[in-house]
C-alpha cells in the first residue's frame, strides 16, 4: 500500500486544471453535420500537455468521426477545437453520447476532456416511399483547366533535363566523358594491316594529332618535351623520323622498320599500360 | 680559287658564319639567312630598328663576300641618274660626266649596298628593280652586265614621313626579306654596350676574313646546289600544300582575322620558286643533299612573309597575321601528305 502510493500519487488529477467547454449544442442534428466543441484548458504554470495523449482524428465509433483536432497555444492557456462529424443514420430522435477522453499532462497527472450528448433526427419521414426524383440534382461539375499544370510540367521537365546535362558536364558523366584521344592506340589498330609506306604515313598522322601540330622529324625534342611519357622510346622514334626523312625525302633508301611494334608501344604508353 | 670542291665550300660557310657571328653579336638568325642568300645568288631587304646592326652586318657580309662593293644612301632627292652617273666640274674647269656608284666598279660588282631604300623615290625603286631582276642597266649607251651582282637593301621601320614604301613588284625581286631585332640575350645587349671593341665598326669588321666566301664562285656553288640538292615527290607536295593553303587560307583558324577574306594575292610562282632555291641551299648548309622539311620551315617567312599581300581591312595588322598565317599554315599542312 505505502509502495504504491508514489503511483496512486501521480495519477491524481493535478488539482489547479481549469477547464472551460463549449459544447456543440444539444438538439437538432441531422446525418452528416459537423458538430465542434471548443475546449480550453488553463494549466498550472510550469505544466504542460502531452502532446500525445492529445485525441487524434479518428473514427470514434461507427457513428461518430473526429475529423480533426486543432490546437492553439497561448501562454499556459491552451484551445483545442474538435470537429465531429455525426453518421448516425436516426430512425427516430435519438440522444448520441460522445464519451470523455483522458489526456496526461508532461508531469503524469491526468487530465479529462469532457464527452457530450446531442440528439439526432431522421431526414424525413421513415416510411415515406423513395422515388429516384427525390436525389438532389448532381452538383454542377467544373472541368478544371489542366493545360497550365501541364505547361509546368513540361516546363519542369526541361529544366530537368537541363540541369541534368548541366551537371553530367560539369562531373564528365554519361554523354560528356568522350575518352581522351588515343591516337598511337587508333593507329596501332589500323596500320596493323597496312603496307610500309601507308602504315608510315598513317603513324604520322597519329603524330600530328598527339602534338596538336604537324610534327617534322626537326620537332621531335619538343614533341618529347611536351609528352615525357614517350622519353624511353625516344631512340626508336629518332630512328623512324630519321628513316621516315630518308624514305619520304631523302634520294637513298632506307631500313625496313617494324612500325606496327612501335605503334602497339606508343598506344601502350598512351593507354598508361607502361 | 672560284672551281672549290663542294666539301671545301662547306667548311668555308662555317669559318664565315662563326666570323660573322663573332662580329655581329646575337644575329645568329640573321646571318644564317644572309649566307643562305649568298648561296641562291638572291637579294635581300633588311627591315629594322636603328641600330640594331644591319649596316655593319651588311658591311661584314660584303668583306667575307670580297670583290668590289658600292654603297648609296637613300634620300628623298636622290635620282636614278645619280646612282649611274657622277658629274663634276673637272680641273679644266669644264663639266665631267663619270661612273657613278654602281658602274664605278665596273661589271665585277659584287656587293650593292642600298642604305634606307624607303627614303628613295619609286623612280629610283624603278631603276633597282630592272638592276635586281636582270642584273643589269643602259648607261653610257650599252648594256652594263653585273653577273655576280647581289643587292643588300636596308630599311628602317620606325619612320614614315618622307618614306616611299617600295612596291610589291619590287618587293617580289627581293629573295628575302629579314627582319632584325635586337639581340635578346643581356649578355649581348651588355657587351654590345661595354666592350670597346664593338665601338669602331671598321676596325670590328676587319675581323672578318675577306673573300672567305669568294664571290666569283658563288654562281657556280649556288648552280651546283640546285641541281645537287634532291627535292623528292613529297616534299614538292608539301611545298605546294603550304602555298596553297596561304593561299586560301578559309578553313585556318587565325584569332582575329577572317580567313575568308585574307588574302588578296601574293604568293607569286617566282615566290615559290624562290622558297625552294632557300630551301636547296639550306639543306646544303646543313650538310645534306636532300631538302627535309624542316628547311622549308627555316626559310619560309624570311622568303614569304613579304609575297604575302592582305586585305586592306587586314594590312594595318600584318605585323601580327602574316606570322601566325604562315605558323597556323605549317601546323596544319601534313607532311609527308597521304
Amino acid at each position: 500500500m505505502i509502495r504504491a502510493l508514489p503511483i496512486l500519487l501521480l495519477a491524481a488529477p493535478a488539482m489547479a486544471q481549469d477547464i472551460s467547454v463549449q459544447n456543440p449544442r444539444a438538439y437538432g442534428w441531422w446525418l452528416g453535420d459537423e458538430l465542434v466543441q471548443q475546449v480550453q484548458v488553463t494549466l498550472p504554470p510550469g505544466a504542460a500537455l502531452d502532446p500525445a495523449s492529445l485525441p487524434r482524428a479518428r473514427a470514434v465509433d461507427y457513428w461518430l468521426d473526429l475529423r480533426a483536432v486543432e490546437r492553439q497555444d497561448d501562454g499556459n492557456r491552451i484551445s483545442l477545437t474538435l470537429r465531429y462529424q455525426n453518421f448516425y443514420a436516426a430512425l427516430e430522435p435519438s440522444t448520441r453520447q460522445v464519451p470523455h477522453f483522458p489526456m496526461r499532462l508532461m508531469d503524469g497527472s491526468r487530465l479529462d476532456l469532457p464527452g457530450f450528448s446531442y440528439v439526432t433526427s431522421p431526414l424525413r419521414p421513415i416510411l415515406a416511399p423513395s422515388r429516384p426524383d427525390q436525389l438532389q440534382p448532381d452538383p454542377p461539375y467544373h472541368l478544371i483547366d489542366s493545360r497550365p499544370t501541364l505547361m509546368r510540367l513540361a516546363l519542369s521537365g526541361v529544366a530537368l533535363l537541363a540541369g541534368l546535362l548541366m551537371l553530367s558536364r560539369h562531373q564528365g558523366w554519361f554523354p560528356f566523358h568522350a575518352r581522351a584521344a588515343r591516337p598511337f592506340t587508333r593507329a596501332a589498330r589500323r596500320l596493323r594491316r597496312l603496307p610500309e609506306p601507308e602504315a608510315r604515313r598513317s603513324l604520322h598522322r597519329a603524330f600530328d594529332a598527339a602534338f596538336g601540330r604537324v610534327l617534322i622529324g626537326a620537332d621531335l625534342d619538343r614533341f618529347l618535351a611536351q609528352k615525357p611519357q614517350f622519353a624511353p622510346l625516344a631512340e626508336r622514334l629518332r630512328g623512324f623520323f630519321a628513316a621516315s626523312d630518308a624514305r619520304f625525302f631523302g634520294a637513298g633508301s632506307a631500313p625496313d622498320q617494324d612500325i606496327a611494334a612501335l605503334a602497339r608501344d606508343l598506344g601502350a604508353i598512351e593507354r598508361g599500360r607502361r | 680559287m672560284t672551281d672549290l670542291p663542294l666539301s671545301d665550300w662547306r667548311a668555308r660557310l662555317a669559318e664565315a658564319e662563326a666570323r660573322l657571328n663573332d662580329v655581329v653579336l646575337g644575329q645568329s638568325r640573321t646571318i644564317r639567312l644572309l649566307l643562305l642568300s649568298a648561296l641562291c645568288r638572291g637579294h635581300v631587304l633588311l627591315a629594322g630598328d636603328v641600330g640594331t646592326g644591319k649596316t655593319t652586318l651588311l658591311r661584314a657580309m660584303a668583306r667575307a663576300l670580297g670583290g668590289p662593293y658600292a654603297r648609296v644612301e637613300g634620300t628623298v632627292d636622290l635620282l636614278p641618274t645619280d646612282l649611274i652617273y657622277a658629274a663634276h666640274i673637272a680641273e679644266d674647269g669644264r663639266p665631267r660626266i663619270e661612273p657613278g656608284p654602281v658602274l664605278e666598279q665596273g661589271e665585277d660588282l659584287a656587293v650593292f649596298f642600298f642604305n634606307e631604300i624607303n627614303r628613295a623615290r619609286p623612280q629610283v625603286h624603278a631603276l633597282l628593280l630592272r638592276l635586281m631582276a636582270e642584273r643589269s642597266l643602259t648607261a653610257f649607251r650599252r648594256e652594263w652586265h653585273f653577273p655576280h651582282l647581289q643587292v643588300f637593301a636596308d630599311r628602317n621601320q620606325i619612320e614614315r614621313d618622307e618614306t616611299f614604301e617600295l612596291p610589291a613588284a619590287a618587293r617580289d625581286r627581293f629573295l628575302m626579306e629579314i627582319s632584325v631585332e635586337a639581340p635578346e640575350t643581356a649578355d649581348d645587349r651588355m657587351a654590345l654596350a661595354f666592350d670597346p671593341r664593338f665601338h669602331d665598326t671598321t676596325r670590328l669588321i676587319s675581323d672578318v676574313v675577306p673573300g672567305v666566301l669568294p664571290y666569283r664562285g658563288l654562281n657556280d656553288l649556288a648552280q651546283a646546289i640546285q641541281t645537287g640538292t634532291h627535292t623528292s615527290p613529297a616534299l614538292q607536295r608539301y611545298v605546294y600544300d603550304l602555298c596553297q593553303i596561304i593561299r586560301d587560307p578559309h578553313d585556318l583558324k587565325i584569332e582575329g582575322a577572317d580567313t575568308a577574306r585574307l588574302i588578296r594575292g601574293g604568293l607569286s610562282p617566282r615566290g615559290m620558286q624562290y622558297l625552294v632555291r632557300a630551301a636547296r641551299a639550306c639543306a646544303w648548309a646543313e650538310g645534306r643533299d636532300a631538302v627535309l622539311p624542316q628547311d622549308v620551315r627555316a626559310v619560309f617567312v624570311p622568303v614569304m612573309a613579304h609575297r604575302i599581300f592582305l586585305t586592306p581591312a587586314h594590312e594595318p595588322r600584318r605585323d601580327t597575321l602574316v606570322p601566325a598565317l604562315i605558323e597556323a599554315a605549317f601546323a596544319r599542312v601534313p607532311v609527308p601528305a597521304a
